[in-house]
């Protein structure tokens, strides 16, 4: 029990911490209030000494917030932050053990294989319903709810508890009884819902959400069931919630109730129907391995495909009949290609809901008033991009809300409605899937924010730079980690994560701004993980890919374009602009590839911001690869990200842009400045710690 | 020392479990043998795609039917010369489960011989060579058959010391 208190409290901590702003001193409380909760929890608990231990070390952090110097308050906040994480895997490591400990306990729980299955059942089932809740209760808000909406409510808690009745979950039965009750008394018109009772709805709906996960944790350990914390306390403002009707003329249990047409759809079948706002897909659920291993079987089709259709022999002696065939076995390839592909792909409606309700509780937080227009849910994406996706675009959200949006009061005095709008849209552009991000704030204040990077020495005094330039140096890393440029402008808190999180998926982020209008991020991203565009490259006898998407050019550089720092440090100087030179044959340790970089080849690579010039033998040829790991066994291979199979079935190797720019940032951190200073600034780089 | 090496990790089949069908190679002029479910197939020298930076007695990557697999010269993981390409050179592509699930990996070796049935009584444990030395951990046993002495290596063991080192899975993409 007290394990599952102290792992609510970490949450909340963590939620309130990633939450929290250096400068916002109301988030900051919050922050202080979770930790003295903390301190409380730990101390009369049963925890482990580790987790008391990291715990002190947090509530030690605590003393540091209290000086309200924004200075302190972020470098306390990163520490905290740190420091939050490794608490909520020692808890949930604690939280696992205590339940191993249960479970060999005489407490231990043998569920019988039926039972085991129809829980299964239940909950994808409940998961799926909730899933249907969330999008209900995202849709009623602008509005209030609708017939439609509340029945579409009332039937998904319907459902949940006829079900977890019938498997004797009693806590889960009587939360979604009791909420059934509400909803039920909104649908005969003596309630509204709305507001406060809109509150309880979402919180009933996240409530269901955790139990069903505890329930899954204990029926994969065999544990008991254990009862959530703030159960009783939810069940009881429900029942205010409910008992605020006018008195009702019979407040008859919902058990006994006799089945309306709208719950109608009893708790055996399977999916009741969605609130009338989707219709219904034929599914069957598929261990992802098994579609994994389609599409790698397909991959080798097609490879093999090939492989015959431009064998010589063939090529000579086919008949137009077997070039007829072959072309038709192509096709059917392909196709074949394009529908494993596919068997991939998840809307993007499942990430952009969980934004619409982060937005949400942000809004009310922040004290400005919003509303999310999603658009496109249905494009669909690579699941695993459908995944990391998300992570960047809660930077982004709360970036908008907390820099983007203007208060109420400005807005009405820039003639703007109070409420703000962002508007998240999905939709193919060319080869990729484009995100997007638009609000109605007030802009990037480009002045503000070039000053900031002067500052803090990103940018030379006598650089000039171009529009987008400027507004990319809101990814930098470590410009926003400081105080904001001033109260009213810059973006930045998270940003370079952002950054980082799109490169890794091989996509990329521009920023389109109109001050007093809003700033637009439009995120690109590749249509799956598992294939990108790549430039093979030659290097000695070895061939290597670059992702297409990191190179920026490449040139046969002429002698006046190099340059060396004491013979050691290679630069290129490309239109003003001095680039640090890595050869790969030296990284990489080729024999005899080309040593005069002025008969071999420079390719202009970005990555982590950063631009530098690879020295290749020549390049080959351009071609799209599917992208497979290099597997277990290697070891480290940190400037590789992965293999691919090439058309004479041989592996190429695909290089790791991001990871050579890091490393060069690392021996030598100079950005563009202009090639007189390069030198002078290496020097100094160089003697620092 | 002998008891040693037969209990010192528990997980360690008995000589009586080590008993069964071995795939015998050769090795610079001495025999070893692979316990025969631990392999997959053998298959012929192919174009071997070097891999920089890497632990030199791995001599690159190769493609299977599509999966992208490391290939190891046991040569040069004993500390011999490395592998010289012959009509006879193959690799013995093993499989084996670890902590963080099945390794394929391919292994040069010079020559396949053939498959070997060695009994219990014909295998006796690895005697030891003392710390400095090639770490023995890897040999299961030494079987005798007919006037032949053949390594019994766990190939997990063998290549999982390296793993561990590692520590990190191969790729990221």
């Amino acid at each position: 029990m007290g394990v599952a208190l102290l792992d609510s409290v970490v949450e909340e901590l963590a939620a309130a911490v990633v939450m929290t702003e250096a400068n916002d001193r109301k988030s900051v409380d919050t922050v202080r209030r979770c930790l003295a909760k903390l301190r409380e929890v730990v101390r009369s608990d049963c925890a482990s000494e580790d987790l008391i231990a990291l715990a002190d070390a947090c509530i030690a952090l605590e003393t540091r917030l209290k000086a309200s110097e924004t200075e302190t308050d972020a470098e306390a906040l990163a520490a905290l932050s740190d420091a939050v994480g490794r608490l909520q895997s020692c808890a949930a490591a604690t939280a696992k053990s205590n339940r191993q400990a249960s479970a060999v306990s005489p407490e231990r729980v043998t569920r019988d294989e039926d039972t085991v299955g129809l829980i299964g059942e239940f909950l994808s089932e409940s998961e799926e319903g909730l899933g249907r809740a969330d999008q209900i209760l995202m849709n009623v808000e602008p509005g209030g709810a609708s017939a439609e909406a509340v029945n579409g409510l009332f039937r998904v808690f319907h459902t949940v508890k006829g079900v977890a009745g019938f498997l004797e979950l009693n806590e889960i039965t009587r939360l979604a009884h009791t909420t059934e009750d509400m909803l039920g008394r909104c649908r005969d018109g003596m309630l509204k819902l709305a507001d406060e009772r809109l509150d309880v709805v979402f919180d009933a709906t996240a409530m269901v959400r955790r139990m069903l996960a505890e329930l899954r944790a204990a029926v994969q350990d065999s544990a008991p069931f254990a009862t959530l914390e703030n159960l009783e306390e939810l069940l009881q403002r429900l029942r205010a919630l409910t008992e605020d009707a006018p008195p009702a003329v019979a407040a008859a249990p919902a058990d006994t109730n006799p089945l309306e047409p709208a719950a109608s759809v009893s708790s055996t079948s399977h999916g009741p129907q969605a609130a009338g706002t989707t219709k219904l897909r034929e599914t069957v659920k598929v261990d992802l391995e098994r579609v994994d291993n389609l599409v790698a079987m397909v991959g080798e089709l097609v490879m093999v495909e090939a492989m015959v259709g431009n064998a010589p022999e063939i090529a000579k002696s086919a008949s137009a009949r077997v070039r007829n065939c072959l072309s038709q076995l192509a096709k059917v390839t392909r196709d074949l290609q394009d529908v494993g592909m596919r068997m991939r792909m998840v809307p993007v409606a499942g990430v952009f809901q969980k934004m619409a309700r982060m937005s949400r509780d942000l809004g009310r937080k922040s004290g400005k008033p919003l509303r999310l227009v999603l658009s496109g849910e249905t494009t669909e994406m690579d699941r695993s991009l459908a995944e990391q996706i998300a992570d960047p675009l809660v930077h982004m959200i709360r970036n908008a809300v907390d820099h983007g949006l203007e208060p109420p009061e400005d807005r009405r005095k820039a003639d703007k409605p109070e409420e703000g709008t962002i508007r998240l849209s999905a939709y193919h552009e060319g080869g990729s899937i484009v995100i997007e991000l638009a609000d109605d704030g007030r802009g990037l204040d480009r002045d503000a924010i070039l000053a900031k990077a002067r500052v803090q020495g990103l940018v030379g005094p006598n650089d000039t730079l171009s529009e987008s330039d400027i507004h990319m140096l809101i990814f930098a890393p470590g410009f926003s980690t400081a105080q904001q440029v001033t109260e009213v402008s810059g973006r930045g808190v998270g940003m370079d994560v952002v950054k980082r999180n799109l490169e890794a998926m091989h996509g990329r982020v521009t920023i389109s701004t109109t001050p007093g209008q809003g700033t637009t991020f439009k995120m690109l991203l590749p249509l799956t993980l598992a294939i990108i565009d790549g430039m093979m490259v030659a290097c000695g006898q070895d061939r290597y890919i670059i992702p297409t998407l990191s190179v920026v050019e490449s040139i046969r550089p002429s002698k006046g374009m190099l340059v060396t720092f004491a013979g050691q440090l290679e630069m290129i100087n490309v239109r003003g602009q001095t680039l640090p030179l890595v050869r790969l044959a030296r990284l990489f340790n080729i024999a005899d590839a080309q040593s005069d970089p002025t008969q071999a080849i420079v390719v202009i690579v970005e990555g982590v911001g950063r631009r530098l010039g690879l020295v290749v033998d020549e390049v080959v040829t351009q071609q799209q690869v599917v992208i497979k790991s290099l597997g277990q066994g290697l070891g480290p291979t940190r400037f590789l990200s992965g293999a691919a199979i090439l058309a004479d079935g041989r592996v190429g190797l695909i290089i790791n842009v991001e990871e050579i720019a890091g490393a060069t940032a690392e021996r030598r951190s100079w950005t563009a400045t202009d090639a007189a200073a390069a030198p002078a600034v290496a020097r100094i780089e160089e003697g620092r710690p | 020392m002998t008891t040693i090496a037969n209990g010192k990790v528990s997980g360690i089949p008995t000589m009586g479990d080590r008993a069964g069908k071995y795939l015998a190679f050769r090795l610079a002029e001495q025999d070893y043998g692979l316990a025969i479910l631990q392999v997959r197939e053998i298959i012929g020298l192919v174009d071997i795609t070097r891999v920089p930076c890497v632990d030199s007695f791995i001599r690159g990557v190769i493609n299977l039917r599509g999966k992208i697999i490391p290939v190891i010269d046991l040569r040069m993981k004993f500390g011999m010369e490395p592998c010289a390409a012959s009509e006879q050179t193959v690799i013995i592509v093993v499989q084996y489960p670890t902590t963080r699930g099945e390794i394929t990996m391919g292994v040069l070796v010079d020559q396949v011989q053939e498959v070997l049935s060695i009994e219990a009584d014909k295998i006796e444990p690895a005697p030891s060579f003392g710390a400095g030395s090639i770490d023995s951990d890897f040999i299961l046993g030494i079987g005798k058959t007919d006037q032949r002495v053949i390594f019994l290596l766990d190939i997990g063991r063998v290549l999982s010391g390296d793993d561990a080192k590692a520590g990190v899975p191969g790729a990221t993409a």
